[in-house]
C-alpha cells in the first residue's frame, strides 16, 4: 500500500510540464508594487504603444525538454511578475521557521508538497524511532555530561538522529556505468579548466564537441520519470534529518572548554562522533558530527557512498576545509547538512562545495559571527537536479567563489545564498577566461549571484537565488550574475536594506540572456551600480531582464546596452521608484529605454523613473520622457516623472 | 581479375582519400569560421571567404544544417546564405523531418534570395515547410517565402497572419513587406490591431515598404475606432515623411484621447514640413510631460 502511494506521489509529481494559458489581465495587477509605479508604467507603455499583453514569451518558442520547470514557464509567460514574485520567494525563505526557508526551494525541484511531509513524518513514527530505540540501547557508554538542557532528551535526540541517516547511498536510479559516467565523465562539461585559454582552435573545438557528447549521451539519463524515486528519497531523508537535528540543537546548550581533541562519544563503523567543548580537529568522512564548541578544524572528503551527512557545531571559531571535490556540506547522490552555531569561521571548499546539491541536497547554515566561504566552481548556494543552500544568518561576511556559485542554479536545481545581515562582500570570477570575449575583450566567467545556467540546447537551466536582507554589501562579478541567467533559467538578486554597490562587466544586475530571465531588485538604500553592457535590465534573445530599485538616491553608470535595454527580440525593464538619482551611460544609442530591431521587428525597452529630482548623462532627461535613437532604436522609451509621491513605506518591504 | 580488383580498389581508395581530404578541409575552414573565440577571431571572415569560394564544400556544409549550437548554426547561415549555388540542396532540405534542418535551411534561404533576384526557384519548398508543426520552423519558412515571392505565397502569407502563434505572426507581416502585393495591405493595416507588439510593429515596417502605395490605407486607418491602430498608422506615415499626411494628421491632433495627440504630434514633427511645424507651434498641450515633449518637438 505504501509503495502504491509512494509511486502515486512519484507520477504526480513527475508529471510533465503543464500547458501554457493566456495571460489573465489580473495577473498584471499583481506585480507595479504600488499605484504610483503602476501609473509610471501606464503613461510609458501608453506612449510607446504597447500593452501589459504584449510582455509574454513563448515557453515553447524552444522545444520544452525533461527538465524545464513549470516555474519557469509561468514565469516566461508573464515576465512583468518576476519582481514581486522573486520579493514573495525571498520573504518566505527569509523567516525564522527553518522549514519554511527550505521547503520552497525542494517545491520549485518538484521534490516536495504537503504529501512528502506527511509521508516523511509517517517514517520518523514507523522505522526512525523504533531503529533509534535499538541504537541506544546498544550504546551503553554515551555520555552523560553533554552539557544539556535534558540529558535524557538530548540523548534520544542524538540517537534518533543517527537513525535518520541512511546506511546506504541513494543510486538506485543508475546502473554501476551510469553512475561512473554522471559521476567520472558527465562534470567535465561543467567544470572548467584554466589551461584551455593555451588551447589551439582546434584542441578547444574538440573539448566543446566532447562536451556537447557527454551533454547528449546525459539527457536520456536525467530524465525526471527516471530519477525521480531517488530524488525523492534524498528529500524525504534530507529533511528527515534536518528536522532531528533542528530538534537535538534545541537541548543543547552552549559551552566551552580547554581540552583538545576531546572525544566524548564515538561510533567508528557508523562515522558518528561527539567532540567536547575543546578546540578538535576532524578527518575524514564522517556521517555525523556534534561538536560542543571550542575552535575547531574540519577537513573533510566526500562520503564513500554518497548517502547523508550531518554537521553541527555549537561555537568557536572554526576552520572548515574540503580536502576535495564534492565534500564540505555537499549532497552528492544524497545529502549533507552542516549547521554552525556561533563564531568567526572559515569555510574553504573546492568543487561542488559549501551549500551544493547536486543530485541531491546540501545545506550549510551558519547562524552568527563574521565569516569567510572561499570556493571554486558549483558552490556557496548551488544547485543542480537537486537543491543547495548556503545560510548566513548574521556578520559581516566575505563570500568569494570562482564560478558557478552564491546562488546559482544549474538544470533541475534550485541554488540559494541566503544573508540575514551585516555588511557583507561577494565576489565571484577571477579564474576562469571567457573565452569568446563577449565583451569585447577577455574576461573572467562568473555566472554567480542569483544566476541561472542551462545547457544549450539540450537542457533548461534552474532557479539561482542571492536573497541578502540587510546590512551595506558590495557585489562582485563579471560575466553573467547579479540577478542573471542563461538558457530557460531564472536567476535573481533582492537585496533588502543597506546602500549597496553593484560592480559587473556583462550580462549582469537584472539580465536575461536567450530565453532567460534576470532580475535584481534593491528595496531600500542609497546605491551604486556599475557595468559595462548587457546588464541594468536588460533581454536579450527573446530573455527578459529587470532592474527594479524601490527607494533610495542612486547612481547608476553603464558604457553601452544597458539601463532598460532589449536585444534581439527580448526585453529590458528599469525602474528606480523613488529618491533622486543619477544616470551616467557613454552609449546613448542603446541605452535608457532602447530596443533593437532584431528578426524584422523588435525588442522593448522600458525606462521608468517614478520619482525625485534625477540626473541624466545620456538620453533621459527629469521629468521628460524621450523616445531612444533610431535606427537601432525602435521600440524603446523612457519616462521620468513624478507619478505621485512614491513613499518607500508604501513600497512593498 | 585480380589485378582488376586491385585497381578498382585503388581508384576507389584515391577517390576516398579525396572526398575524406576536401571534408577534413571543409571541417578545419568551419571550425575557424565559427569558432567565435576572441583570439582567433582574424581568422573568421578569411575562413567564411574560402568557403565561400568553394562550390566542392556545398555538399558538406549542408551536412551541417543539423547543427544545434547556436553559434556554429548562425555561422552556416551566414556562409551558405551567401552562395547562390547552395540554392537546390538547401530546398531539398527545407522539407527535411528534422525541424532544425527545417529552420535553419529557411533561414538561410531567406540570406540567398538576396543574391539571387530572379525566379521563384525555392517558392515550392517554402510553401510545404511552412506547413511545419514546429513554430520557428513554421515562421522562418514564411518569412522566406515573403521574399521568394511566387505562386501561392500571398495566400500562404495571409494564412500564416492569422496563425495562432506570434512568432509566425510576426514573420508573416514581415514576409508580406518584401512580397509587396497590395491586395495584402488591409492584411497589413488589421494587423495594427494583433495583441502582440511584434506583429504590430513588423506590419508597419512592412507598410513604410509599399511607399506611397500604403498612404490611402494608412489615411483611413487613421480614422479607425481602435486607438492603437490610429497611433500606429500616424507612428507609420511620420516614419514614411508623407507631406500629404499633415491634413489628416491634424484631424488626429484634435482628439480627446492625449496618446492620439501624442502620435499626431511625433508623426508631425517627423514630416517637418512648414504646415507640420505651423501646425505643431500652434498646438498646446497641459500635462507636463506631453507639455515638454511637445516643446522638444516644436524646437527640432
Amino acid at each position: 500500500m505504501r509503495k502504491a502511494r509512494l509511486t502515486i506521489l512519484t507520477l504526480l509529481l513527475a508529471f510533465p510540464t503543464s500547458a501554457f494559458s493566456q495571460t489573465p489581465d489580473s495577473i498584471y495587477s499583481k506585480w507595479l508594487l504600488t499605484p504610483e509605479i503602476k501609473k509610471g508604467f501606464d503613461f510609458a507603455l501608453s506612449a510607446a504603444k504597447l500593452t501589459y499583453q504584449d510582455f509574454t514569451l513563448r515557453p515553447d518558442y524552444w522545444e520544452v525538454d525533461s527538465a524545464r520547470m513549470n516555474e519557469i514557464n509561468q514565469l516566461i509567460t508573464y515576465p512583468l511578475t518576476l519582481p514581486t514574485t522573486s520579493i514573495e520567494i525571498a520573504e518566505q525563505v527569509g523567516g525564522q521557521n527553518a522549514f519554511n526557508n527550505f521547503t520552497p526551494f525542494l517545491n520549485n525541484t518538484g521534490l516536495y508538497d504537503m504529501f512528502l511531509l506527511q509521508s516523511s513524518e509517517f517514517m520518523v513514527y514507523q522505522y526512525i524511532r523504533p531503529k533509534a530505540e535499538q541504537l541506544m540501547s546498544r550504546s551503553r557508554s554515551f555520555p552523560s555530561n553533554i552539557p544539556s538542557k535534558d540529558p535524557i532528551l538530548f540523548k534520544r535526540s542524538f540517537f534518533t538522529l543517527l537513525a535518520t541517516l541512511p546506511e546506504e547511498g541513494f543510486v538506485a536510479a543508475y546502473t554501476k556505468k551510469e553512475m561512473d559516467f554522471i559521476q567520472n565523465k558527465f562534470p567535465r562539461t561543467i567544470l572548467e579548466d584554466t589551461v584551455e585559454e593555451k588551447l589551439s582552435v582546434d584542441e578547444l573545438d574538440s573539448i566543446q564537441k566532447l562536451e556537447e557528447k557527454l551533454t547528449r549521451k546525459f539527457v536520456p539519463l536525467v530524465n525526471a520519470s527516471r530519477d525521480h524515486i531517488m530524488n525523492v528519497n534524498i528529500a524525504l531523508s534530507f529533511l528527515r534529518s534536518f528536522r532531528e537535528a533542528s530538534n537535538l540543537m534545541g537541548t543543547l546548550v552552549p559551552s566551552s572548554g580547554k581540552v583538545a581533541n576531546e572525544i566524548l562519544w564515538e561510533d567508528k563503523k557508523r562515522r558518528a562522533i561527539i567532540g567536547g567543548p575543546g578546540p578538535n580537529h576532524y578527518k575524514g568522512d564522517y556521517a555525523l558530527i556534534i561538536d560542543l564548541g571550542g575552535d575547531d578544524t574540519y577537513e573533510l572528503t566526500k562520503r564513500p557512498d554518497f548517502s547523508g551527512q550531518i554537521i553541527i557545531d555549537l561555537g568557536g571559531n572554526d576552520k572548515y576545509f574540503a580536502l576535495e571535490d564534492y565534500a564540505l556540506a555537499c549532497g552528492y547522490f544524497g545529502y549533507s547538512v552542516l549547521i554552525d552555531v556561533a563564531g568567526d569561521d572559515l569555510y574553504q571548499g573546492k568543487n561542488f562545495s559549501l551549500g551544493c546539491g547536486f543530485f541531491g541536497c546540501g545545506l550549510l547554515w551558519d547562524q552568527a559571527g563574521n565569516d569567510t566561504y572561499i570556493g571554486d566552481t558549483f558552490t556557496e548556494g548551488a544547485g543542480g537536479f537537486g537543491i543547495g543552500i548556503l545560510k548566513d544568518d548574521g556578520g559581516n561576511d566575505r563570500y568569494q567563489a570562482a564560478l558557478y556559485g552564491q546562488g546559482f542554479g544549474f538544470v533541475r536545481g534550485v541554488g540559494a545564498l541566503l544573508d540575514a545581515n551585516g555588511n557583507d562582500n561577494y565576489f565571484a570570477g577571477g579564474k576562469y577566461k571567457e573565452l569568446l570575449g563577449l565583451a569585447g575583450e577577455i574576461r573572467y566567467q562568473s555566472m554567480s549571484q542569483g544566476c541561472a545556467y542551462g545547457l544549450r540546447p539540450y537542457l533548461s537551466g534552474g532557479m539561482g537565488f542571492l536573497f541578502d536582507y540587510d546590512g551595506d554589501d558590495q557585489y562582485s562579478v563579471d560575466m553573467f550574475g547579479q540577478g542573471s541567467s542563461y538558457w530557460w533559467g531564472l536567476g535573481a538578486l533582492v537585496d533588502f536594506k543597506g546602500n549597496d554597490r553593484y560592480i559587473a562587466q556583462q550580462y549582469a544586475q537584472g539580465a536575461g540572456v536567450h530565453m532567460s530571465l534576470g532580475v535584481l531588485v534593491d528595496s531600500s538604500g542609497n546605491d551604486f551600480y556599475l557595468s559595462k553592457g548587457v546588464s541594468q535590465g536588460s533581454g536579450h534573445d527573446f530573455g527578459a531582464g529587470m532592474l527594479f530599485d524601490l527607494s533610495g538616491n542612486d547612481n547608476y553608470v553603464a558604457e553601452s546596452g544597458s539601463q532598460a535595454y532589449g536585444s534581439a527580440n527580448g526585453y529590458g525593464i528599469f525602474l528606480d521608484a523613488a529618491g533622486n538619482d543619477g544616470y551616467y551611460v557613454k552609449n546613448r544609442s542603446n541605452t535608457q529605454g532602447a530596443g533593437n530591431p532584431r528578426r524584422e521587428y523588435g525588442s522593448i525597452g522600458l525606462f521608468l523613473d517614478c520619482a525625485g529630482t534625477d540626473h541624466y548623462d545620456g538620453n533621459g532627461r527629469d521629468n521628460r520622457f524621450w523616445r531612444a535613437i533610431a535606427p537601432n532604436n525602435m521600440w524603446g522609451v523612457g519616462v521620468d516623472g513624478n507619478f505621485g509621491a512614491a513613499d518607500s513605506a508604501q513600497v512593498k518591504k | 581479375m585480380i589485378r582488376f580488383l586491385l585497381a578498382l580498389f585503388l581508384l576507389t581508395s584515391s577517390a576516398l582519400a579525396q572526398t575524406d581530404t576536401l571534408r577534413v578541409k571543409v571541417d578545419s575552414l568551419f571550425i575557424r569560421a565559427s569558432s567565435g573565440l576572441l583570439k582567433y577571431r582574424a581568422l573568421e571572415e578569411p575562413s567564411k571567404k574560402a568557403l565561400r569560394e568553394m562550390p566542392t564544400a556545398i555538399p558538406y556544409l549542408v551536412e551541417k544544417l543539423a547543427i544545434q549550437d547556436a553559434r556554429e548554426r548562425r555561422e552556416l547561415i551566414n556562409i551558405l546564405g551567401k552562395m547562390p549555388d547552395a540554392i537546390m540542396p538547401v530546398c531539398s532540405a527545407a522539407l527535411s523531418p528534422n525541424k532544425d534542418i527545417v529552420k535553419t535551411a529557411c533561414e538561410i534561404l531567406s540570406a540567398i534570395r538576396d543574391t539571387i533576384k530572379d525566379g521563384h526557384a525555392a517558392t515550392p519548398y517554402l510553401l510545404k515547410a511552412r506547413m511545419h508543426p514546429e513554430l520557428q520552423a513554421r515562421g522562418y519558412a514564411v518569412f522566406a517565402l515573403g521574399k521568394w515571392g511566387g505562386g501561392g505565397a500571398k495566400e500562404a502569407l495571409q494564412e500564416a497572419l492569422a496563425d495562432s502563434v506570434n512568432f509566425v505572426r510576426v514573420e508573416a507581416a514581415a514576409g508580406l513587406g518584401y512580397l509587396k502585393v497590395t491586395a495584402t495591405l488591409p492584411n497589413l493595416i488589421q494587423a495594427f490591431a494583433d495583441d502582440y507588439y511584434g506583429v504590430r510593429f513588423a506590419a508597419a515596417n512592412s507598410l513604410i515598404k509599399f511607399n506611397n502605395i500604403s498612404l490611402p490605407y494608412l489615411y483611413k486607418a487613421l480614422e479607425s475606432e481602435n486607438p492603437m491602430v490610429r497611433q500606429l498608422a500616424a507612428e507609420t506615415l511620420g516614419k514614411m515623411r508623407a507631406p500629404e499626411a499633415v491634413a489628416p494628421l491634424s484631424r488626429l491632433l484634435k482628439s480627446q484621447l492625449w496618446t492620439d495627440r501624442l502620435a499626431a504630434m511625433e508623426a508631425l514633427a517627423e514630416i517637418d514640413t512648414p504646415t507640420a511645424r505651423q501646425l505643431l507651434s500652434s498646438h498646446s498641450e497641459e500635462e507636463p510631460l506631453l507639455k515638454t515633449r511637445l516643446e522638444e518637438l516644436t524646437k527640432k
